[in-house]
């Protein structure tokens, strides 16, 4: 069992932030694989596009919830550089790559469930050392379980009105999320939508699905590491559905350069340089326009989404351009943030 | 069948309706609306003067700073963009200030409701629209107006009608509309609501009725909730009946509040109320926040059940009772009205010996409070061919007060005894009020006419094909029947700040040409599918109203009103009025399809990108800058920048030009991009594209 360490306010504020930090880093490397599969409309395509807006969903939750206990999320100082590591779940690598077995195998690492639902076999990885917090939870299930239990323990404490400040402060979070409504009042809003978030990730306790009946993260990825679909009575490890065609070559999938920087794409004013540098102008803006979006402007959260729809466009770019340093390569987004907002 | 036959799902909540208002040119007349320009007459006489060239720094502080207004109802100040100036056209059931939830279920007529223990009793109901190309996250519904300074020709645009719960909004299920459809706006009643206390303002007053439906196929799923509730599952064991073709959804939007943010809560009148809006809007500007808006939210009550074999998507329909006469209404503290009832549709349930009546849009409120006016006894009334009339239920207050009206929506089922069923089946239905002296206020028509599409855009030189769906009493016509087709246009003509009626166009103004319809008739011989096609052109950009005046072989066929067709029944001695009028609102596109050769000639005779892009921003994008601001504050995207745009040009063709035209992602919101402004920024795209290297440019034919 992972420790909880979570006693003040202050280490609930701290892991939340750790929170809105972990579903942020996965946000990257999910666009980039979903980037690099030339058919956007082919099953695995549109499945890679919902765990993404899934991760931002997440995202959402964790800082609404970090607002509903009297925190300010800080999205731009927490945008990572790649390969990074998700504080406080110390053993997986982040990296940006394209889609196919590399970048299955790490999303399976990002999404694995704490216990029994995970196969025989589920890759497990060396722990590395962690950033501020330390190695301490072994997966995402387990760090979220230790932020409610956290949460539960100062509300017994201090009380609800102490824990949710001036009713959670509702008016300073995003609202509704497309159609699901994930602002956050009370401790049980918070434990049912960051329920939803593990649920989403590693199944509804321990099984494929979540309580909707929708497919955990860590199962999508796992069925397209197979090549087939999990159907609905489906036992974890062992997908019994359709064959699914999963995207792979030169002709499937863009080669993108993992962890590309934009060092790489030197000299300055070339092309290439200047589609990585309009490409991270604009993913500054988002970044920049998120962070005011969630210190107190939730407008803004929506001007953002807006902003991320050219996103792709402005990665399209650069995956059409060839790397002549890296034969059979093609350059690809760095998602790294201009130094000052803008 | 209709939701007017079981199983009914019903709810009740709040709609967030959430307009750009620059566009309404209530006294400022900023818009052009015809040309689907800015005004620049209308600007250039202000002070300062806004031109072409000075718009972008001036337009935006002009449009949000308080002016006198002087209006019929008043004299206040507020912003020539009056009440939600960074609106984005969304329509939502579900936001922080709107809640619309299953309030109950109805397996059979007269059945008790099922809710003890039902999960989906309290589920939320939503509409949402299309996700954008490439993904599958939803986007919001919306409404667009054919004619943006009317109140007679709204849409709504979605996908997907949704129950669920908060956090998971298909639980319960998920369907999509057809293609291409979209909800007309029907009955629209501006003394729906007879604002007996003065509190409501603007278009509050008024209510419409709006229906979609959503086939059976791959899109219309049964969520893993389903599993635990008895009503769901007996709609979808009733969704496998013979002739049952998808669901149908219809909803009624009343009683429209504005300024319903806690930061007009202490604000006591119109001046007030825009004061402070004008004053929220500068001081998330200055800080950098994004500009606040200001939906309007209104009541809504609804059903969903059973669409079927001959069945419109997006009308009402079933036995259609249209208003005949004004009654005398009490209010509270001794006042009156003299007002008319909405329509009414009916279907009797032959084997069951009931009689279903949809009074979503039929009673007035009596003011804010939603009261139902007390009509007293409602006599229901069949008359036979002989003349004969006979009573065959009367509906209690009780029958049709606010309670029940929002317990079931409207819909009131009536028990008949056995020997009347005939009498119904092939009478003519009447509703008679008898409160002082026995009034007929609505009586079947029967002959109606429905257009399958309520809204139209038709482009410069493009021949628009409309089917028409006739009924006799309801069903399929069993005689020949013809459609006289009435077009009418907004009186005053535009620009014009809310034209209150409809004019019989001449042959000198009409906007519209039909096509293969001498004496503009057609005709039915043969009920096949009961429909008829109408083909027209337009012959001059502007806006025009279809009416349709359907009449069976042998009485004297209907005369189209000549003039003043007002909104409802007033001082007219006719009494086809915009509420009850069968009709279809079209939009005749600027006549730009000039504008593609004049760019291409500029760029081949002086090819400075410079100049194109002055071009393109001026004829196409500038007024969706200007006017519709959301775009840049909630979309991201500043159409005023032209490296933005370049860098998106991809983007902006897609959803300008391929997305279907019904899509809700679709651009501009407002559906009044000519083809020929189109063809201009896909000529613009091959220049950015060639990296400014092309020497001609490759025009698309026709234009």
């Amino acid at each position: 069992m992972d420790d909880c360490e979570v006693r003040t306010l202050a280490d609930l504020r701290d892991v939340l932030q750790a929170a809105v930090e972990l579903e942020l880093a996965t946000i990257p490397p999910y666009l980039c694989a979903w980037w690099t599969v030339r058919d956007r409309t082919c099953e695995v395509a549109l499945m890679l596009q919902d765990v993404a807006i899934a991760e931002m969903r997440h995202l959402a939750i964790a800082a609404n919830t970090l607002i509903a206990v009297g925190g300010t999320p800080e999205i731009r100082a927490a945008f990572p550089a790649y390969p990074t590591h998700i504080r406080n779940v110390g053993t997986v690598e982040v990296s940006l790559l394209p889609f196919g077995r590399r970048f299955l195998e790490q999303s399976r690492r990002i999404e694995r469930p704490e216990t029994k639902g995970a196969e025989p076999g589920t890759p497990t990885t060396s722990r590395v050392r962690l950033l501020a917090m330390g190695d301490r939870f072994s997966t995402i299930g387990a760090f979220y379980r230790c932020v409610l239990e956290g949460l539960d323990r100062l509300v017994v404490e201090l009380g609800e009105p102490a824990v949710f400040p001036d009713g959670g402060r509702i008016e300073r979070q995003l609202g509704y999320f497309g159609a699901q409504r994930i602002d956050v009042a009370c401790r049980a809003r918070a434990r049912a939508l960051l329920d939803d978030v593990v649920d989403e990730g590693e199944g509804d306790d321990c099984g494929v699905r979540d309580r909707y009946g929708a497919l955990a993260h860590f199962y999508t990825f796992d069925q397209m590491c197979r090549g087939r679909r999990y159907g609905p009575e489906d036992k974890a490890g062992r997908p019994c559905g359709d064959e699914l065609a999963v995207p792979e070559g030169e002709e499937q999938v863009a080669p993108m350069l993992p962890n590309a920087t934009q060092l790489l794409y030197l000299p300055p004013r070339s092309a290439l340089w200047d589609d990585s540098v309009a490409f991270n102008d604009l993913l500054t803006d988002v970044v920049d326009t998120l962070d005011a979006g969630f210190k107190g402007d939730p407008a803004k959260v929506q001007a953002a989404f807006g902003l991320m729809l050219q996103l792709r466009e402005a990665a399209d770019r650069l995956l059409a351009r060839p790397l002549p340093d890296h034969p059979g390569q093609v350059a690809g987004p760095t998602f790294e943030l201009s130094c000052a907002p803008r | 069948m209709s939701v007017l036959s079981v199983p009914r799902i019903y709810f009740k909540g709040q709609a967030s309706w959430n307009p750009a208002t620059a566009n309404n040119n209530d006294q400022w007349m900023t818009f052009d609306t015809v040309k689907a320009e800015l005004d620049w007459g209308f600007l250039g006489s202000q002070h300062p003067p806004i031109s072409a060239e000075n718009a972008g720094a001036r337009f935006p502080l002009w449009a949000r700073t308080l002016q006198h207004y002087s209006g019929p109802d008043g004299r206040w100040y507020q912003p020539p963009a009056e009440w939600n100036y960074y609106g984005g056209n969304e329509v939502a059931l579900h936001t922080r200030r709107t809640q619309t939830m299953v309030t109950g279920a109805q397996l059979t007529y007269g059945g008790t409701d099922r809710a003890d223990g039902d999960p989906l009793i309290g589920s939320y109901v939503e509409i949402v629209g299309d996700p954008y190309p490439g993904t599958t996250f939803p986007t919001a519904a919306r409404l667009v107006d054919v004619n943006p300074n009317s109140f007679w020709s709204t849409c709504l645009l979605l996908r997907s009608l949704q129950i669920g719960d908060e956090r998971s909004p298909t639980a319960f299920l998920h369907a999509d509309v057809a293609p291409g459809a979209y909800m007309g706006s029907q009955w629209l009643n501006l003394r729906r609501n007879l604002n007996a206390d003065h509190q409501l303002e603007i278009a509050g007053v008024g209510g419409s009725v709006m229906q979609a439906c959503m086939p059976k196929g791959d899109s219309l799923r049964f969520g893993r909730m389903c599993d635990r509730s008895p009503s769901l599952q007996g709609l979808a064991a009733a969704l496998r009946r013979p002739g049952v073709k998808g669901l149908m959804v219809r909803l009624s939007a009343y009683m429209t509040r504005y300024f319903t943010a806690e930061e007009f809560a202490d604000c006591k009148g119109k001046t007030e109320k825009y004061t402070r809006l004008v004053q929220l809007w500068d001081a998330d500007l200055h800080s950098g926040r994004a500009p606040t808006q200001n939906p309007a939210v209104s009541s809504v009550v609804g059903t969903i059940g059973l669409w079927c074999d001959g069945e419109l998507a997006s009308s009402a329909g079933g036995r259609y009772l249209a208003p005949m006469a004004r009654i005398a209404m009490s209010l509270p503290e001794g006042q009156t009205a003299d007002a008319a009832l909405g329509p009414a549709v009916a279907e009797v349930h032959q084997e069951e010996a009931v009689l279903s009546l949809d009074m979503g849009g039929t009673v007035p409120e009596c003011d804010s409070s939603g009261r139902k006016v007390d009509l007293g006894p409602l006599e229901v009334v069949v008359v036979e061919g002989s003349g004969r009339a006979t009573t065959v239920a009367t509906l209690a207050p009780e029958d049709y007060d606010r309670a029940r009206y929002e317990k079931r929506a409207g819909i009131v089922d009536v028990d008949l005894r056995d020997d009347d069923v005939p009498k119904i089946v092939n009478g003519t239905l009447r509703l008679v009020a008898r409160a002082s002296e026995a009034v007929v206020a609505l009586e079947e028509m029967s002959v109606t006419a429905e257009a399958e599409s309520r809204c139209v855009w038709v482009e410069e030189g493009e021949v628009v094909g409309l089917r028409v769906h006739v009924r006799q009493n309801g069903a399929l016509p069993t005689d020949t029947v013809h459609v006289r087709l009435a077009q009418y246009l907004p009186d005053p003509p535009p620009p014009c700040p809310n034209p209150q009626s409809w004019v019989l166009a001449s042959r000198e103004t009409a906007v519209l040409a039909f096509l293969g319809a001498p004496d503009d008739v057609v005709t039915l011989a043969e009920p096949g599918d009961g429909s008829v096609e109408i083909r027209f052109r337009s012959l001059r950009p502007g806006f025009a109203t279809i009416a349709f005046f359907p009449h069976r072989d042998g009485p004297p066929p209907p005369v189209p009103p000549p003039s003043r067709v007002l909104p409802m029944l007033l001082d007219q001695t006719h009494r086809v009025t915009m509420t009850s009028a069968s009709f279809c609102s079209v939009r005749a596109m600027p006549f730009d399809n000039d504008l593609p050769r004049r760019f291409a000639r500029q760029w081949e005779e002086r090819p400075d990108p410079s100049a194109a892009w002055d071009f393109v921003y001026k004829n196409v994008l500038a007024l969706y800058q200007l006017l519709y601001p959301a775009m840049l504050h909630f979309g991201g995207l500043d159409l005023g920048d032209r490296r933005a745009v370049e860098r998106n040009i991809n983007r902006i063709l897609e959803l300008t030009c391929e997305v279907e035209p019904t899509s809700t992602v679709r651009m501009p919101v407002t559906r009044d991009l000519s083809a020929g402004k189109r063809a201009v920024l896909r000529l613009y795209a091959q220049l950015v594209r060639s990296d400014w290297q092309l020497t001609a440019l490759e025009l698309v034919p026709g234009l």
